[in-house]
């Protein structure tokens, strides 16, 4: 149970865990606020959800028709079947452009690729340009989060980074001197980059488009400058037309950061002057998904981030616990499908609180898939047996249940230290009376 | 390489989902109301705006918020009527200093005209192109955005569906100036991009 242990690395500081627990909470009442002043809000998520299992259900239509058009626009279309052959394709464009400086915005997909350390390996400077994304590549850190990639890290933490890297005031922790020389660094590196790598947040069938979606402008920065784009998608990023794109960029920035709408929304309809555009389509695993009826629905994912934010575990336990690409509840329903031994622990990190499901701007089941998944995995995640036999023989016994009751109540009561030193956080305190008491004496009635 | 056969033959055939039906999400507002809503959706996602009441007065109440001074370096898309009693010369940038996108640089301010507004998220549209280098959108301290009232739409879907054309070649939607809040949750205002923007309304 991998999760388990590196969450008992992140409870370490209590203080840190509080924070952490109340930013996140502060995003989803963000989310809130902004959804619950959008009359139709219900409707949008339904409408949302419907074209997406309408695209998942023909997809393969969907991929030609989005394929040819994206062709007679100008842009080179590639085809990867896994994450080695999308590295392989970036970098021998790269290399066939003698290029060595490139920069990326913020991209889930080729974080799932491991794109970063495959180019970096081959002599290739990757500067991520998301601000987050870079603090956390200057510590090599792993981004914690889908949106809020340094959400882990408090405002000293990246003053000491940058003071190390980027030679600032160590002593000076504002976000704003800090964003500003991070500002300065950048600029000369978007200035110098050859080619500039993207993720996508929705692909156009019926245009052969794209779009992306920023608010701090980098990836704009980083496809208007240099001569080469290369945008890296998944298959499930594909919308049927461009009038759907008003009803996903309506449920997107609500449900990330409680904005209406990024700052920063760019549909590529074809290449700029004297620039080549190519478009790597991944497969890594989406056809195997998709051949699965009970999991099928988490393709519908917008990466918005909002069940993330809602997690009670997730927010108590940090985004590296889930020690894979993507955390937090979503992540735990499509990193199994990667590898099951790896990611097995994941499902389990969950208290099926539905809430998850409550959010998701297109009504993915994830609380349903989380219980699911821990049916399929119960054999690969071996618990103790003693654990079974033990509650089997305390829960199919009333009377035993009830011994089980009193030992817990009198355990409480008399050793509250002790327990609360074992499990590290305070207990709720016990009612003076036990549901049965209450029950018996108002209908007079025993429970067994 | 995977080709484009291979790579589908992958994907199942499953059961059929069909496309959903679904109307737009009008509403009825008055002129007024529309552009109300607008400034306020805007100025929400940190940006700033301004009335005027003909576009050959955009200089002199830009001039207003203070960042117009002399050794500022401007660029226009459009052409701007400085008005006879503004003194000073300023300092702009034509088309022959511009032969690459780093050119725009050290960009202050830009004067650029969308054409299309959507009020009910405070979003301007800019088609591709308008600049020499669409870079010069993003590298500029400042940057004015006009916005011609009769543009103004309540939502993107009624915006798109009557403008095909303007989406042709692509574009941007702004939505204020760039912004981050990935240090600690705290918002600050000028990323990468712009550190202001201001919606001017004619």
């Amino acid at each position: 149970m991998k999760h388990q242990v590196l969450t008992k690395k992140f409870l370490g500081s209590e203080e840190r865990v509080n924070w952490h627990n109340q930013a996140l909470l502060h995003v989803r009442f963000k989310r809130d606020n902004t959804t619950q002043k959008i009359p139709e809000w219900e409707e949008l998520r339904e409408i949302a959800s419907q074209i997406k299992l309408h695209v998942l259900s023909n997809i393969k239509k969907y991929i030609q028709q989005f394929y040819e058009n994206a062709k007679r626009n100008g842009f080179i279309v590639h085809f990867a079947k896994n994450s080695e052959e999308l590295n392989s394709i970036v970098y021998q464009i790269l290399s066939q452009n003698n290029i060595n400086k490139v920069v990326k915005s913020k991209s889930m997909l080729t974080e799932e690729c491991g794109l970063n350390p495959y180019l970096e390996s081959r002599g290739i400077e990757v500067i991520d340009t998301d601000l987050g994304e870079r603090i956390v590549q200057l510590r090599k850190e792993h981004p914690s989060h889908i949106v809020l990639p340094a959400i882990h890290l408090k405002k000293e933490d990246v003053a000491e980074t940058f003071a190390q890297h980027l030679n600032t005031d160590r002593n000076n922790a504002n976000p704003t001197y800090l964003t500003r020389e991070a500002r300065k660094h950048l600029r000369e590196k978007f200035l110098d980059a050859q080619a500039g790598i993207t993720g996508v947040n929705f692909a156009i069938a019926e245009t052969g488009g794209f779009v992306v979606c920023t608010n701090e402008g980098n990836a704009d920065l980083g496809t208007t400058i240099p001569n080469i784009h290369i945008a890296c998608m998944g298959v499930e990023k594909i919308i049927p037309k461009l009038k759907d794109l008003s009803i996903f960029l309506r449920i997107l920035a609500p449900s990330a950061t409680g904005q209406l709408i990024t700052s920063y929304t760019t549909i590529f309809q074809r290449p700029n002057p004297n620039q080549t555009v190519h478009i790597v389509i991944l497969d890594n695993g989406r056809s195997r998904i998709l051949k699965h009826e009970d999991f099928r629905n988490s393709l519908k994912c917008i990466r918005c981030g909002a069940c993330l934010n809602t997690c009670p575990v997730y927010r108590r336990s940090g985004g590296h616990s889930y020690h894979a690409t993507i955390p937090g509840p979503i992540g735990s329903i499509l990193n199994p499908h990667r590898n099951k031994t790896e990611f097995g622990d994941l499902p389990f990190a969950s208290t099926l609180c539905g809430s998850c499901s409550n959010v998701c701007p297109v009504k993915i089941d994830i609380h349903n898939q989380l219980f699911l998944w821990r049916q399929e995995l119960k054999d690969i995640q071996k618990m103790p047996k003693w654990i079974f036999s033990f509650l089997k023989n305390f829960f199919s016994e009333p009377k035993k249940l009830k011994i089980l009751h009193k030992i817990a109540r009198f355990t409480k009561k008399f050793m509250p230290r002790f327990i609360e030193k074992k499990i590290k956080r305070n207990l709720p305190e016990i009612p003076p009376k036990t549901f049965r008491q209450i029950y018996s004496e108002q209908y007079h009635d025993k429970i067994q | 390489m995977t080709k484009f056969n291979d790579f589908i033959n992958d994907f199942p055939q499953i059961e059929k989902y069909p496309y959903p039906k679904y109307t737009f999400f009008s509403k009825k507002i008055s002129k007024e109301n529309l552009i109300q809503e607008f400034i306020q959706n805007w100025e929400l996602a940190g940006g700033k705006s301004l009335k005027i009441s003909q576009k050959k007065k955009l200089f002199q109440e830009i001039l207003k918020f203070g960042f117009l001074t002399q050794n500022v370096s401007i660029y226009s898309t459009f052409s701007l009527e400085i008005d006879s009693s503004i003194k000073g010369e300023f300092s702009f940038l034509k088309e022959k200093d511009i032969q690459k996108p780093q050119d725009f640089d050290h960009l202050d301010v830009l004067f650029v005209e969308a054409k299309i507004g959507v009020a009910n998220q405070g979003a301007l549209w800019i088609p591709k192109n308008t600049l020499p280098y669409d870079a010069g959108l993003f590298l500029c301290k400042y940057q004015v955005i006009l916005l011609n009232k009769k543009s103004l739409y309540y939502n993107m879907e009624e915006a798109i569906t009557k403008n095909t054309k303007l989406f042709k070649h692509g574009g941007y939607w702004i939505a204020g100036p760039s912004k981050t809040a990935d240090i600690e949750q705290s918002l600050v205002i000028g990323a990468h991009g712009p550190l202001t923007s201001i919606a001017v309304l004619y």
